[in-house]
């Protein structure tokens, strides 16, 4: 599958440019790809250093094909060992900085907690989005809608009244799972579904949300993490077709969820 | 009128039902499990390895009662409750309990990557193993079967190939999280494979199978699980209505629509 545009742009190409530079620990992610941006997101909150390598998984590189063969995108090389799957890459970076940049709860059971409505996000939301934007038949689309809807008013029903962020004033993991989609929810909903996501004066979950998103949007991780919108939107519109070839794309197609 | 998997046989038998009489008594630590099920046999042997004190629970998930799902809203088992905090999913499950006790029961690696690898196999086990089982033993027509045999073998054989060389666990001669992850499977699954559906995965004949068998044997005759598992032939009932897909929990109706469940 072609990318459009074969690298990041605006101020994810500025992040990109200053890790340029040999490190022990080198991420391959694409630019483009919302499950390597979590880990991206999670490198740069706790400043870890890093070397970016450009991973296009559609080209079958051979290089890249020998450090995950199965060329799927996050992973990250370090002392010689490769880890894929996003939610392993975010634990043991979690695993390899301190305290004072953490992103889980410093309490056992509220890291359990943190890690139950992550693996929400990934069974209830995030394949919801591909659904609906994949979606070519109405009432698969509207079915996709109203799953989507709950999978989120569930969400947000379990996070910190006063917020901004999941766990409150503080940005966790839980926010960095799912910030890739946030970027893409109510646009893209819109853009190219027609879907129009309930607002702000729907009621207080729906108050709450955006104010959710809009804090992870700005987040300054977030934010260097995420391309120029327009270079998105040739990617998105091959999902909103249904003919994007992406593991992700496939799965939702042949009515699997993808996480 | 309820649902047939509602007079599931109701409680442990043989090894199982001596532990869940020992673990009868009030604790902190609330363990809801069902008897029969693989995903809660994972942390159930995560608890007994590491000794920790638990009341168990015994929870029947088919019959939706309002005082369990007040507990897990999603009715499935297993469910963890301590201080207040309910936990669900078996993997959470399991690091929180990695988290709440010592290095001298730890059943993750210390180093961090090695940590890692752990995960990734563990992930590799949900989705490319554990489905298969399903898949196999729910198939209703021949090429559905044998095109979920091939996967169940491969993604077994890659398991086996990430394995310590000498073993007999994944890591090598200490039992881990890995090991935990999928051992419940192999208590259930081959008797019932045989029995409905004529599958036999090899358990010697090449180094890859003699490496399944020895990491399969270790693990089954391992303490924590002998003493977490009951009776075959209750299980055997259970797994008869996977094999002709009339089966009703979440696991069944999943596989049934092509999805994965984990």
């Amino acid at each position: 599958m072609q990318i459009a545009c074969p690298e990041a742009s605006g101020a994810a190409l500025r992040t990109v440019q200053t890790h340029e530079s040999t490190a022990a620990l080198v991420a391959h992610p694409g630019w483009f790809c919302p499950f390597s941006q979590r880990a991206w997101i999670v490198l740069e909150e706790k400043k870890v250093s890093y070397q970016y390598k450009e991973t296009n998984p559609h080209t079958k590189d051979k290089n890249f094909l020998a450090i995950n063969p199965k060329g799927l995108i996050p992973v990250i090389s370090h002392k010689g060992v490769n880890v894929s799957e996003s939610q392993v890459v975010m634990e043991y970076l979690e695993d390899i900085t301190g305290p004072d940049v953490r992103m889980y709860p410093a309490d056992a059971l509220q890291r359990a907690v943190a890690r139950m409505w992550i693996d929400h996000i990934a069974k209830k939301i995030v394949p919801c989005f591909f659904r609906v934007l994949q979606a070519q038949e109405v009432e698969k689309q509207r079915a996709a809608e109203t799953d989507l809807l709950a999978g989120i008013t569930d969400f947000v029903n379990a996070m910190d009244p006063g917020g901004p962020f999941f766990f409150g004033d503080w940005f966790s993991m839980v926010d960095a799972f799912i910030a890739p989609w946030m970027m893409r929810s109510e646009y893209v909903m819109k853009h190219f579904k027609g879907f129009d996501m309930p607002q702000r004066g729907s009621g207080p979950v729906w108050s709450r949300w955006w104010t959710f998103v809009e804090a992870v949007q700005t987040r300054k991780s977030v934010v260097d993490t995420t391309s120029e919108l327009e270079h998105y939107l040739p990617n998105l519109q091959k999902y909103a077709n249904d003919t994007a070839q992406t593991q992700a794309a496939k799965a939702t197609r042949e009515g699997r969820d993808y996480s | 009128m309820g649902i047939p998997d509602e007079k599931i046989f109701p409680h442990a038998t043989g090894r199982a039902q001596n532990l869940v009489h020992a673990r009868e008594g009030a604790a902190d630590l609330v363990f809801h499990g069902s008897w029969f099920c693989p995903f809660v046999q994972r942390a159930w042997i995560v608890l007994e390895e590491k000794k920790l004190n638990y009341q168990w629970k015994e929870i029947n998930p088919y019959k939706k009662d309002k005082e369990y799902l007040a507990i897990n809203p999603k009715g499935l088992v297993p469910a963890l409750t301590q201080k207040g905090v309910n936990v669900t999913e078996s993997q959470v499950i399991m690091e929180y309990l990695e988290d709440i006790s010592g290095p001298d029961v730890r059943m993750h690696p210390a180093d961090p990557l090695q940590r890692a690898v752990a995960r990734v196999w563990m992930d590799h086990i949900a989705k490319k193993i554990v489905p298969c089982f399903f898949r196999v033993l729910q198939a209703q027509e021949s090429d559905k079967q044998k095109a979920a045999e091939k996967d169940l073998l491969a993604g077994i054989t890659e398991f086996v190939e990430a394995m310590d060389p000498e073993g007999p666990y994944f890591f090598g001669n200490w039992f881990s999280m890995v090991d935990a992850f999928l051992i419940p499977w192999l208590i259930r699954q081959p008797a019932a494979l045989k029995q409905f559906k004529g599958f036999e995965i090899p358990k010697a004949g090449s180094p890859v199978w003699d490496r399944w068998g020895l990491w399969m044997e270790s693990c089954a005759s391992r303490d924590s699980v002998k003493n977490t598992s009951s009776d075959q032939q209750h299980y055997l009932q259970i797994l008869e209505r996977y094999a002709n897909d009339t089966a009703q929990s979440e696991a069944a109706k999943a596989t049934r629509k092509g999805e994965v469940f984990t």
